[in-house]
């Protein structure tokens, strides 16, 4: 799996990353709350995103202070071509993987 | 988009003061921004509730924060730890010095803890500032008196007719026989009315007051119905009390929690005031019969001082006075107990006493300072060790700051483990201080958080006093001059001599202190009375019934083993008229004709009494030569005075005795006459008996009961009498005793460290010498005589001191030995023996020594 081992959390954290343009840690949090229907506390957020950063997967850099934030700055996190490259590269072989599943069961009730 | 909701203030301080500066802008605008969206999505309480979250969850940042900045947390783990690494390296005497230091800390904790708790009396209340008691003086030209008291009807009008006065109540002590089954014993009992229970934080466990004016109703406390056993359960129960000569049930209504130990009343059966009020009715209407103590709850504005004129105005209403000056006052509740301007007694209990607070805070600010004084001199002694450590720090960037707060660190270890060993010591002291101070303390209801707090007060004194001077010390220290390994410091060393000096100081001023109490108490006990209490034996009970005194007295001389027995009244006070009209106090009593004898007073004029005389028995007076002198009566037998009490008037001497301390001995013997006139009822039978019989006591009872039962049997040895009087001086000869005792072991503690570490320092020089021919005795000259003239430097502070203190202390004694100078003299040789002791053992070592050891390495 390449140079970098990737917890479930950094891999999801990257996947919204990438999704968008540049994203921050309020819309992150809020993205993966959509789509995996559970909350997520934003210092965990932080946390996971330093490590990418660390890992070159992402990169960031200030906005704009906003009055919504206090008055705070943004920080905006962008995926790397690294970060692209390693994302695809594990959904591919989960992929493959996947399709070695086979689709119909007796053991899994699904007939 | 309106106004923006702030999370919680506290929430963002913790979250600024926790996240390193890098990360702070984006978690702080996050958080911010989710409050927002989480308020408008689920509502405040789930926003506010998860933003806490989020910021404890920010916490784990704070090890990233002291990692990456270099804050003082790291280096404070670093003192710790090189504190614990010299504490154990000098374990020795680093142990001497801690216990020491828990010593001092012990006894100024001890002492704490006494004084708080003689501050703290009767605070308690809730009203506690606005309950006064009434009090009133007298005066005319010659004469003031303060007293404090009400009468009856001044708690009944007062209130009414002064709108300042919110609630008031009567309080009066009684005193009866408790019946429990059959027996009977002596117990007091308080009276006092409604308003009671509501000036004071009155608990009830069972029951209530009520009206608390129904003649038949009684309350008590827990303690009292432990007693009687009757647990909580108040149906029906009763208690019989014998009072008036006739047993009185009464039905128990309440139970309420007993008084705490801090507080001056503590009445553990309260009647109603109206069952007084029944027995009394003579005793209600007179404005100045003073006989009982009030509370008044005072409004939350009214000025005490104008109530009082109140007070006056209303009293001088009903009552005439003619040339004598009357004010009342009020004197504040919570002040009863440490102000000596007015009586305790009639239910208040005895007041605290302020020479023994004064005591007992000197002994134990003293002890710590003198500890606190060897962790000093300790420290700074070993200075040379730490000082190529002071100065590898130094190059490594430290500043003069962190130097310093590491020896304050390294005092605060100290002190904090000298803390922890002094609960212990302080357990071990607490029962023998109790009862020296008649105190009762019990270890875990002294223990609580006010205690903890002092302990916490005492830590933080020590570590400043103890650690700022070697902190200064040793990071002034030049850099350069402690790698190259000198050693000496230019002035310290006067500093840390004054230290020694000061503790030297201090150990000799307890020490003169002590044995001045003590010698003027062995004084006071062995002062000539003028009588003697040997194997001399009281009993009490008013007696007036002539015929009965004689029955009884019959009855108690066939009793085997009894010598003589003798009547007396006691000594009232009465106001006697010179020749010239002016007026003079004078002491009166009814005696009879054997008390000469069984007391050995001696007659130096005149006769004694002789009953079959009618004269002597109508008008004769005895008169003792503190009389003579005051009135100047020249030829005294036979002389005519102006002296009237009662029936007797213009009673005739017959007799002059030699002063004797019918009162306190540690007063005057006052102005006394004595007559044999049945003015008053004989109270004190005396009985003289002989040691050598066995049984005298219980013959005594059996004659006592046979007259006078169910009251019980209550006997005293006089000269167990005269001694309690000492009993304040006794506890205070024994606190000052154990105070020098400290002081003095504290001090030697301290001289044995600042000796020790001078001579380990100076093993080499010793050497030298010795290789040259030196004797040890010589070696032991050359040393000991610059810590004498330490000790004699001590010796000019302490003692000035100590005389004075002594001096100002006598000054309440009209018989007192003063300071003497073989007083000065027995403290000087005990210091001498003392440290000369503990210079020799920290000697003997450098007397001794094989040059060849320290000198090998050169």
């Amino acid at each position: 799996m390449g140079d970098f081992a990737l917890g479930t959390l950094e891999e999801t954290v990257l996947i919204i990353v990438l999704m968008k343009d540049k994203s921050y840690g309020v819309e992150i949090a809020k993205v993966y709350e959509a789509h995996m229907k559970q909350s997520i506390s934003l210092p965990a957020i932080h946390m996971v995103l330093k490590r990418l950063g660390q890992k070159g997967l992402v990169s960031s850099d200030f906005g704009e202070p906003t009055p919504e934030r206090g008055g705070k700055r943004k920080k905006y996190y962008q995926g790397t071509p690294a970060g692209y490259r390693l994302a695809s590269e594990i959904q591919e072989r989960r992929q493959q993987m996947w399709s070695l599943v086979p689709k119909t069961s007796f053991d899994y009730g699904l007939l | 988009m309106g106004s923006y909701k702030s999370p919680p203030k506290w929430a963002l301080t913790v979250l600024q003061k926790v996240c390193p500066a890098d990360l702070i802008e984006e978690v702080e605008g996050d958080l911010y921004e989710a409050y927002q969206w989480r308020t408008a999505e689920r509502g405040a309480s789930y926003a506010y509730r998860k933003y806490i979250f989020e910021v404890l969850r920010c916490l784990r940042y704070y090890r990233i924060n002291i990692q990456t900045q270099n804050n003082g947390l790291m280096l404070l783990k670093n003192y710790f730890k090189t504190g614990f690494r010299f504490l154990w390296k000098t374990r020795g005497y680093s142990s001497l010095n801690i216990l020491g230091l828990a010593l001092g800390i012990a006894v100024c904790w001890l002492a704490y803890i006494f004084v708080t708790d003689e501050y703290s009396f009767d605070s308690y209340h809730d009203n506690a500032h606005r309950i006064y008691r009434p009090t009133a003086t007298l005066s005319d030209e010659n004469l003031s008196d303060k007293f404090a008291g009400s009468s009856y009807v001044m708690g009944e009008e007062l209130p009414v007719n002064i709108p300042e006065i919110e609630k008031s109540s009567r309080f009066k002590s009684g005193f009866g026989l408790l019946r429990q089954g059959t027996d009977y014993f002596n117990q007091s009992f308080h009276y006092a009315d409604p308003d009671f229970f509501e000036i004071f934080n009155i608990d009830f466990l069972a029951g209530r007051p009520g009206e608390f004016t129904e003649p038949n109703a009684v309350v008590i406390s827990q303690q009292m119905a432990d007693r009687l056993g009757i647990g909580l359960d108040i149906a029906n129960q009763e208690i019989v009390l014998r009072m008036r000569g006739e047993d009185r049930t009464y039905a128990i209504t309440g139970i309420y929690e007993t008084f705490p130990l801090n507080s001056s009343i503590r009445p553990q059966i309260l009647v109603p005031f109206t069952v007084w009020a029944s027995d009394n009715p003579s005793r209600l209407n007179n404005w100045f019969d003073i006989n009982m103590n009030s509370f008044f709850l005072l409004d939350e504005q009214a000025s005490p001082e104008i109530t009082a004129i109140k007070m006056t105005e209303e009293l001088l209403k009903n009552e005439d006075f003619g040339e004598v000056q009357v004010a009342m006052g009020l004197q504040p509740y919570t002040a009863i107990h440490l102000d000596p301007t007015f009586s305790t007694g009639n239910g208040i209990n005895a007041r605290g006493d302020n020479q023994l607070i004064l005591i007992v805070s000197i002994v134990g600010i003293l002890c710590l300072i003198i500890a606190c004084v060897n962790y000093s001199t300790f420290a700074v002694g070993n200075y040379i060790v730490r000082l190529k450590e002071v100065a590898v720090r130094k190059v490594f960037g430290a500043r003069k700051k962190s130097v310093f707060k590491q020896f304050v660190t390294e005092a605060f270890i100290s002190a904090f483990i000298g803390l922890v060993l002094s609960i212990g010591i302080l357990a071990v002291l607490l029962p023998g201080f109790a009862e020296y101070a008649n105190k009762t303390y019990e270890f875990n209801q002294i223990f609580n958080s006010q205690t903890l707090m002092g302990g916490l007060l005492i830590l933080v004194i020590v570590t400043v006093v103890a650690g700022i001077y070697p902190a200064l010390v040793l990071s002034g220290f030049s850099t350069l001059n402690g790698l190259k390994g000198k050693s000496k410091v230019s002035g310290n060393s006067i500093l840390t001599k004054s230290m020694v000096v000061l503790q030297f100081g201090i150990s000799i001023f307890l020490i003169a202190g002590m044995l001045s109490v003590n010698k003027q108490l062995n004084y006071l006990l062995n002062m000539d009375l003028g009588y003697s209490g040997e194997n001399l034996i009281q009993l009490f009970r008013p007696l007036r019934d002539n015929d009965l005194i004689r029955r009884y007295k019959d009855d108690l001389l066939r009793v085997p083993g009894v010598d003589q027995v003798a009547m007396a009244s006691g000594f009232n006070g009465t106001v006697f008229e010179l020749a010239d009209g002016r007026d003079m106090e004078v002491r009166h009593a009814r005696i009879d004709e054997h008390f000469l004898d069984v007391m050995s007073v001696k007659l130096i004029n005149g006769r004694n009494f002789n009953p079959d005389m009618p004269t002597d028995v109508s008008s004769g007076l005895l008169v003792n030569e503190a009389f003579l002198k005051e009135t100047g009566i020249e030829n005294p037998i036979g002389y005519q005075t102006k002296f009237d009490y009662g029936q007797l008037d213009g009673a005739t001497i017959i007799g002059v005795v030699e002063d004797f301390y019918f009162r306190s001995p540690k007063g005057k013997v006052e102005p006394a006459v004595m007559y044999m006139s049945p003015q008053l009822p004989y109270y004190d039978h005396m009985i003289k008996v002989n040691p050598n019989t066995d049984n005298i006591l219980d013959g005594l009872e059996s004659v006592y009961h046979s007259h006078f039962a169910p009251v019980p049997f209550n006997h005293s040895f006089v000269e167990d009498d005269i001694a309690a009087q000492f009993e304040l001086e006794n506890n205070i000869r024994k606190i000052s005793r154990a105070g020098a005792v400290v002081a003095v072991f504290l001090t030697a503690l301290g001289l044995m460290g600042f000796v020790g570490t001078q001579i380990r320092q100076r093993m080499k020089e010793v050497s030298v010498r010795k290789v040259l021919g030196a004797e040890p005795r010589q070696i032991f000259g050359i040393f000991s005589t610059r810590y004498l003239v330490l000790i004699i430097l001590g010796f000019a502070v302490g003692m000035p001191a100590a005389v004075w203190l002594v001096k100002q202390w006598l000054a309440d004694y009209a018989n007192s030995v003063g300071f003497t100078w073989d007083t000065g003299a027995i403290t000087m040789l005990t210091i001498l023996a003392v440290a000369g002791i503990t210079i020799a053992s920290q000697l003997y070592r450098a007397m001794f020594l094989n040059p060849v050891t320290y000198l090998r390495e050169e």
